[in-house]
């Protein structure tokens, strides 16, 4: 955890905030210790603002998650900065519990459309949990 | 930053040394040889005291420097590592730094691009925490900013820290393995 992220990553996160149909507004929040942005819903109202921590991590893991900001809680978001680091499996599966979603941009991307973005699951998760049924 | 009022009295001292002898610099209008002569004592007697003026700010930077790296050798009890600590700086200052358990870290390694010696503009390592329950893990977590803080401050790079529980050694085995390289710090 931390503010070791490239620009590039930086840039290519807030590019594609800025394509999103669905984000009005994507905000740089201060903070001295990790890379913490407050994303502004179109159709506000119905949908809620979403604080999102784009993490440094290679490996998202639990150690990570239980030291996240203290601003990262229901309704936030744990978005993947770097494109080869990875989360773990268990961890997505317990933050969804806490109404908190993880995962890649890509998968951000398609969270953005749905009000409770933490249930929002991408094809190999549902195939995942389709098997486990 | 709190002002420092020895440097700032220094500082008001140049620049009130500076304003009188710039017009002195100028050489005379007079032909003479005794004017000329006592033009070039004239410049160097202030010279001199523009030097000393200068001086004690100099001093005193250097002062700070040295004693700034002889706090932080002290601290980090390096002195006694002789030669070591020019060859392997990083490596001895994070164990120095990590093996007090007040940081709460079992094992901790080195990777990525500081073993290959390319330009970086961090220095990663895992830890694994001593713990595996949350409020020791923010706990812990809280503490290594100072390590990042210091770090920082004396070798002007970034710790990019990769955390694991102390019940995760399966997960960190199998990131340690995808790695490659990496030097075990503690």
């Amino acid at each position: 955890m931390g503010k070791t992220l490239r620009p590039e990553h930086l840039k290519f996160f807030t590019a594609r905030m800025s394509q999103h149909s669905r984000v009005m507004r994507c905000e740089l929040i201060a903070d001295q210790n990790e890379y913490l942005f407050r994303i502004r819903r179109t159709l506000a109202g119905s949908m809620n603002d979403i604080i999102v921590h784009l993490t440094d991590a290679y490996r998202y893991g639990f150690a990570e998650y239980f030291a996240r900001p203290r601003q990262i809680k229901g309704g936030s978001y744990v978005v993947i900065g770097m494109p080869h680091a990875d989360a773990a499996g268990d961890v997505i599966d317990a933050a969804r519990e806490d109404h908190i979603g993880v995962g890649h941009i890509g998968k951000f991307m398609g969270a953005l459309n749905l009000k409770n973005i933490w249930e929002y699951m991408t094809p190999e998760e549902r195939r995942h949990q389709e098997a486990e049924e | 930053m709190g002002i420092n009022i020895p440097t700032v009295l220094t500082t008001v001292l140049v620049i009130g040394v500076s304003i009188a002898i710039a017009p002195h610099l100028l050489p005379p209008k007079t032909d003479s040889a005794t004017g000329f002569v006592l033009w070039i004592l004239e410049c160097t007697v202030l010279l001199v005291a523009y030097a000393l003026a200068f001086m004690p700010l100099f001093a005193r930077t250097l002062f700070e420097i040295r004693r700034r790296d002889q706090d932080l050798r002290a601290h980090l009890g390096m002195e006694a590592e002789g030669t070591a600590w020019e060859d392997n700086q990083m490596k001895i200052f994070l164990r120095n730094a990590l093996r007090d358990p007040w940081y709460g870290v079992h094992r901790c390694f080195l990777f990525g691009s500081i073993l290959g010696q390319y330009p970086t503009h961090d220095v990663d390592i895992i830890i694994q925490f001593t713990s595996s329950q949350e409020g020791d893990v923010r706990t812990y977590r809280k503490r290594l900013r100072m390590i990042e803080k210091e770090f920082r401050e004396f070798y002007d790079l970034e710790l990019h820290i990769q955390t694991f529980l102390s019940s995760e050694d399966a997960h960190l085995d199998d990131f340690l393995n995808n790695l490659g390289t990496h030097d075990i710090i503690l």
